[in-house]
């Protein structure tokens, strides 16, 4: 009887084991990449509904019978929203010259606010961009959605 | 003239060969297939929970005042409001059906009928009461059971209503 003594060389244990290597690490590098891509896309879903919140403040702040028009833009420029992040009151009645932190200090602070910028420069149209920043894993990430207003009401 | 033909491996890695490659081509055709029909569903969801989205927020925009929740903080499923025209408004979660008066505004109905839930906290939440603000929160989710989950989706809503007329 013959018996087959060969055994497998130890390149071929190396080359083995490098392509196994190699085909692990690209799979665990998919699957990071998934699971992040997830936590990103539920922060930005997080991020609009802030954003669209912000805006429906304002616009019913406008929006209010006794504000005029000049008042709402007089409001904004006298609490410089056109330099400094600006919020709602949570309650829609005034806006406060701030930046929200929300969890401040914490992996999940997420920070809002909203400048305004007056597009012809005679107040007729007036822009709110409201900015939503959140840490992504060390990396300060942000969505912003802007709004123009006009006088349509003629108030 | 050789007589020499192909040896028993040489087939059987052919074969395997071909198998791999025709597997490999099935299931790009499969995902691409899916990935169509998982849109066409989320498209047919998301064009339901558009149009309820609009209904209740143009109608409460205008609203006078809102009865049900009635205090800040309070949320149910049920949102009672007195609209521009003096006429009390019910919208309410009946099982999976959201219904205004009494009628239902989403159909649970196949193929193309929705269910509806209440997202979190709940469906319909007061959150402040000068001016009133409502926070609504609806989950739709297609009606057709399916055992596979890619014909599955569902799409949330959560959105903040000021009532003009209440500063």
């Amino acid at each position: 009887m013959i018996k087959n003594r060969k055994g497998i060389g130890l390149l071929e244990v190396i080359a083995a084991l490098g392509i196994t290597a190699v085909v692990l690490t690209s799979l665990v590098s998919l699957s990071v990449f998934v699971l992040r891509s997830s936590l990103r896309g539920k922060l930005l879903l997080e991020g609009t509904k802030i954003s669209n919140r912000e805006i429906e403040l304002v616009r019913a702040y406008r929006d209010q019978p006794e504000v005029s028009w000049q008042a709402f833009v007089g409001s904004l420029s006298g609490h410089n929203c056109g330099s400094v992040h600006c919020h709602m009151s949570p309650n829609g009645t005034e806006i406060l010259s701030e930046l929200v932190i929300r969890d401040g200090g914490t992996p999940q602070e997420i920070s809002y606010g909203f400048l305004y910028e007056d597009l012809l420069g005679a107040g007729e149209i007036i822009r709110i961009s409201v900015e939503v920043s959140w840490k992504d894993a060390g990396v300060t990430k942000s969505t912003r959605i802007y709004t123009d207003f006009t006088n349509w009401q003629q108030k | 003239m050789t007589n020499k033909g192909f040896t028993l491996i040489e087939l059987v890695l052919v074969i395997a060969i071909l198998g791999v490659s025709i597997g490999v081509t099935t299931d790009v055709l499969i995902s691409v297939i899916r990935g169509y029909n998982k849109t066409q569903v989320m498209n047919e969801i998301e064009q339901q929970a558009n149009f309820v989205s609009m209904k209740i927020e143009k109608e409460l925009r205008s609203a006078k005042d809102i009865t049900t929740p009635a205090t800040s903080g309070q949320s149910g499923t049920t949102l009672v409001f007195i609209n521009d025209d003096n006429e009390t408004i019910t919208y309410s979660l009946t099982g999976d059906i959201l219904q205004r008066n009494g009628d239902a505004v989403t159909s649970s109905q196949q193929p193309s009928g929705v269910k509806v839930a209440c997202g979190s906290p709940n469906c319909f939440e007061l959150k402040g009461t000068t001016p009133q603000i409502v926070r609504i929160t609806l989950v739709f989710t297609q009606a057709s059971p399916s055992p596979l989950k890619v014909f599955q989706g569902d799409i949330s809503i959560d959105s903040t209503i000021v009532l003009r007329s209440t500063y």
